[in-house]
């Protein structure tokens, strides 16, 4: 799920969990799998069978159904009921469902096979015939799935055929290399259950829903908790705890009291938390990559920042150091951004013009440019303390270089209702995130002239067909090459300044183990839940 | 006063439209578009459009809110847009909690208040009155979610006596688990009107001791406590039904705060969820509610109080 291209649509800082920071080392391994950063001391410990892990939800999970998750709070549940067919990051592909995944020569089809006595909840076997209906429900335009887009490459639809009841051919209409990870990310639903559903997403089906994964469904109170038990006959091995438990607390204190008074198991914390659980024996505090770019977006419906020099004129001279020690406290909490891509990301790349501080370059370009002063307007969402800071220091910063920022902090639905407008023209500069996943092809909305991702109003004919050179490669030297060409040149186009790379932080409970097996992975928290136990 | 009530209750139905058509308006002109939940950079324009076209959001607002009206008439309160579950069917839900939690308060704090009230009057300008009216003054002036957090904090954290979230423990099914959890959302929710109420109580049992009736009373021999508890609060406790009907809006909106800071799985914390995404038919559906336990709540306390006070009925 984790390199699900689809984009958190976060924009904006959405993501109050101003996550954390990060080694400086060189090492960028696939943050997502590794637990980088640890504190507090390790005991020797047992492992015990049995024991319950108590996530905390802000609301009620949306449709209990993998083909309407979009939001964290019901992906990180279906993470827990449905298992993917398999899950690729940039080190490794580790199969769930699926026991291998096999293109032929041309690229053009894909051999899906299953693992032997693959069992839903209910004890129904999982074949190649719940394959293929979940990917024609997903197909179907009438069912709004939001995952159509994995299936249709340059718009026409991928065809799905069962060879055998345990194998499934995909073939496309052209190539495209990412469809190999998109597919692993399909957690599929059962045909015995869904089938003749008039409308999958008002289905009552999807209230109790049945499905793959380590957990099953035990219980649902509306606003209160959802309760999953232990799936005895999950195919990775009996999992270690007797359930685990959603609890629906919408207040961010509240949570945090929860979480210390030992009525919850984990929950991601802010940097300004950080001290109260790292300091605290019970807990165990956990760093990694969210897979997050937090950035400035230039608007380029401004006149003077349709030139490119004042554009790198404000890249120059704001100074990154700053921004993380005022913001994240150190770089053990968020990196230094370079790129418009995330570490996380196949082929992300530093070798691009990294605009370090200079000052004096800065003044020059202006100077170049033809502007002694000018007069900008921020805007940002008025809720997040994160973008709020970030304004301030680069207001202090660009009066160096004669710019005169203006901050214009916004509601949420305001800030986002204008920003996803490229031709409006409240503001000049804006603060967003955003989480693209491992295959680089999916950034390409966001720099597409014309596509309503493309909040800059960014034109690059020479850079558009990059995008779709990409897709079709399937040498990866070639592929890398040409994906690290697009990073180059956004980056010296300067339409999108990178900011930071925040990092997750997430307080566990010390009793819990297996953390290191379940894998600390963006949004869901855990990969693999039936790897964690208690300990005594 | 069958008259009074049906009168009453005609009354009632240009209010609610009049609210329906204020909230309505003022949902669809609050920033935000509900849409945004199902966008995904692989979708274009046309897809969005789509979605909206099928979301009926593409209409007219007048229409829309003519069609939302119709249905509701129906008793169809719509789909939620995030969920897709029948908004009806998640107020059922999580009306219980919020109904226990509001008329738990309602009571508690009659009960405290009216009876802090009595002594305090009782007790006028003695050390028991003045600390009273000291408290009374905190209770009224308190921010609720400080409240709340202060209890948390001594209550959960520091002396570990009770949890600090939602109604149940998990795999607990206890009546006294559920008393429990609703300990401190109660408090929170009542401590403004018992110090309302103890106020009207202190101040209309001072003046009802200087009536007439009173001295003669006392000049008649009978004891003081006697006087107090047979004749004045009798006559004392009229004003409460009027707060009764006052203390109602305190109640349903404090229900917001507290139910979200406690995670109680109630109306409010469904509203406000509801609002952060812009699900309308919810909202909706939710502010009908609640202004219909308000109007309602008004219209039993005006009942009542003709109950009790016969002049009030000859008036009507």
């Amino acid at each position: 799920m984790m390199n699900k291209k689809w984009l958190v649509l976060v924009i904006a800082l959405v993501m109050v969990i101003s996550a954390a920071c990060s080694n400086t080392s060189e090492n960028q391994a696939p943050a997502d799998t590794t637990n980088e950063a640890t504190e507090g001391e390790s005991v020797e410990k047992t492992k015990v069978d049995g024991g319950i892990f108590i996530f905390a939800i802000n609301s009620d999970p949306n449709v209990m159904n993998p083909l309407y998750a979009g939001d964290r709070v019901t992906m990180t549940i279906n993470n827990a009921l449905f298992a993917p067919l398999y899950v690729t990051d940039a080190e490794e592909t580790r199969f769930y469902l699926a026991e291998s995944i096999t293109p032929s020569e041309d690229f053009l089809s894909y051999t899906l096979k299953l693992k032997e006595g693959l069992k839903w909840h209910d004890g129904e076997p999982i074949t190649a015939d719940d394959i293929v209906f979940t990917v024609t429900s997903i197909l179907d335009e009438s069912q709004n799935s939001h995952l159509i887009g994995n299936f249709l490459v340059d718009g026409k639809p991928v065809e799905v055929n069962k060879i055998d009841d345990l194998t499934v051919e995909f073939k496309l209409p052209q190539i495209s290399v990412p469809f190999m990870s998109k597919l692993g990310a399909i957690r599929p639903i059962p045909k015995h259950i869904f089938e003749g559903e008039e409308d999958l997403a008002k289905s009552d089906k999807n209230l109790e829903p049945i499905g793959s994964g380590p957990f099953k469904f035990k219980e649902f109170k509306s606003g209160e908790k959802l309760e999953l038990e232990r799936f005895e006959d999950y195919f990775g091995g009996r999992p270690n705890l007797d359930g685990v438990v959603f609890r629906v607390i919408s207040d961010p204190n509240s949570a945090n009291t929860a979480l210390l008074n030992g009525e919850l198991s984990a929950r991601y914390i802010t940097t300004d938390d950080i001290d109260k659980f790292s300091g605290n024996e019970n807990f165990h505090v956990a760093t990694f990559d969210e897979g997050m770019l937090n950035n400035m977006v230039f608007r380029l419906n401004n006149e003077a920042l349709q030139n490119k020099d004042v554009r790198k004129a404000i890249a120059y001279a704001i100074n990154k150091d700053e921004i993380i020690a005022g913001v994240y406290r150190s770089e053990e909490y968020a990196k230094k951004a370079y790129s418009v891509f995330v570490p996380t990301t196949q082929y992300y790349t530093e070798d691009v013009e990294k605009y370090e501080y200079n000052l004096d370059k800065a003044k020059e370009l202006m100077e170049k440019a033809g502007y002694d002063n000018l007069s900008l307007r921020l805007a940002y969402t008025n809720s997040s303390k994160e973008q709020e800071a970030y304004g301030l220091i680069m207001q202090q910063q660009l009066s160096e270089i004669g710019i005169d920022l203006e901050l214009i902090p916004m509601e949420r639905g305001a800030f986002l209702e204008k920003f996803i407008d490229a031709s409006t023209t409240d503001f000049d500069l804006a603060f967003n995130g955003y989480v693209m996943g491992l295959d680089p092809s999916g950034y390409s909305p966001l720099f597409l002239a014309g596509n309503p991702n493309n909040f800059m109003g960014y034109v690059n004919e020479e850079l558009d067909p990059m995008w779709d050179k990409g897709v079709i490669e399937t040498d990866p030297a070639k592929r890398a090459e040409i994906y690290e060409e697009i990073q180059r040149i956004i980056m010296d186009d300067m339409v999108v300044y990178p900011i930071a790379y925040p990092k997750s932080i997430v307080a566990i409970d010390d009793r819990f183990g297996g953390i290191e097996e379940a894998r600390l992975v963006p949004i869901t928290m855990f990969e693999d839940l039936s790897k964690l136990y208690l300990t005594e | 006063m069958r008259r009074l009530i049906v009168k009453r209750m005609l009354q009632t139905i240009p209010m609610l439209i009049a609210i329906s058509i204020v909230s309505f308006l003022l949902i669809k002109l609050a920033p935000g578009d509900p849409v945004q939940a199902y966008i995904t950079p692989e979708m274009g324009p046309t897809d969005i459009e789509r979605i909206r076209e099928n979301l009926g959001l593409n209409d007219p607002i007048h229409i829309q809110y003519i069609r939302w009206l119709k249905n509701v008439l129906k008793g169809d309160l719509g789909y939620s847009l995030v969920n897709h579950r029948p908004v009806l069917i998640q107020i059922k839900e999580r009306l219980p909690a919020t109904i226990g939690l509001m008329s738990t308060s309602l009571i508690f704090s009659m009960i405290v208040g009216i009876i802090v009230g009595l002594l305090s009057a009782a007790n006028q300008n003695k050390l028991f009155d003045r600390i009273v009216t000291l408290i009374s003054y905190l209770g009224i002036s308190i921010p609720s979610f400080w409240f709340a957090m202060m209890l948390i904090f001594l209550l959960s954290l520091k002396l570990k006596l009770l949890p600090s979230i939602g109604m149940r423990t998990i795999g607990v099914h206890s009546t006294w688990d559920l008393i429990k959890h609703a300990i401190m959302p109660t408090l929170v929710l009542s401590i403004q009107n018992i110090a309302v109420i103890a106020r009207y109580i202190r101040s209309s049992t001072i003046s009802q001791l200087k009536e007439d009736y009173v001295i003669v009373q006392l000049a008649a021999g009978a004891s003081r406590n006697e006087i107090l508890y047979k004749y004045v609060l009798k006559n004392a406790i009229l004003p409460v039904i009027t707060i009764l009907g006052m203390s109602l809006p305190s109640l349903v909106s404090g229900a917001f705060i507290t139910e979200s800071i406690f995670g109680w799985p109630g109306m409010g914390q469904l509203g406000v969820t509801a609002i952060f995404s812009y699900d309308y038919p919810l909202i909706m559906a939710i502010t009908m509610f609640s202004s219909l336990i308000l109007i309602l709540g008004n219209l039993l306390s005006d009942v009542l109080y003709s109950v009790v006070d016969p002049r009030i009925k000859e008036l009507n």
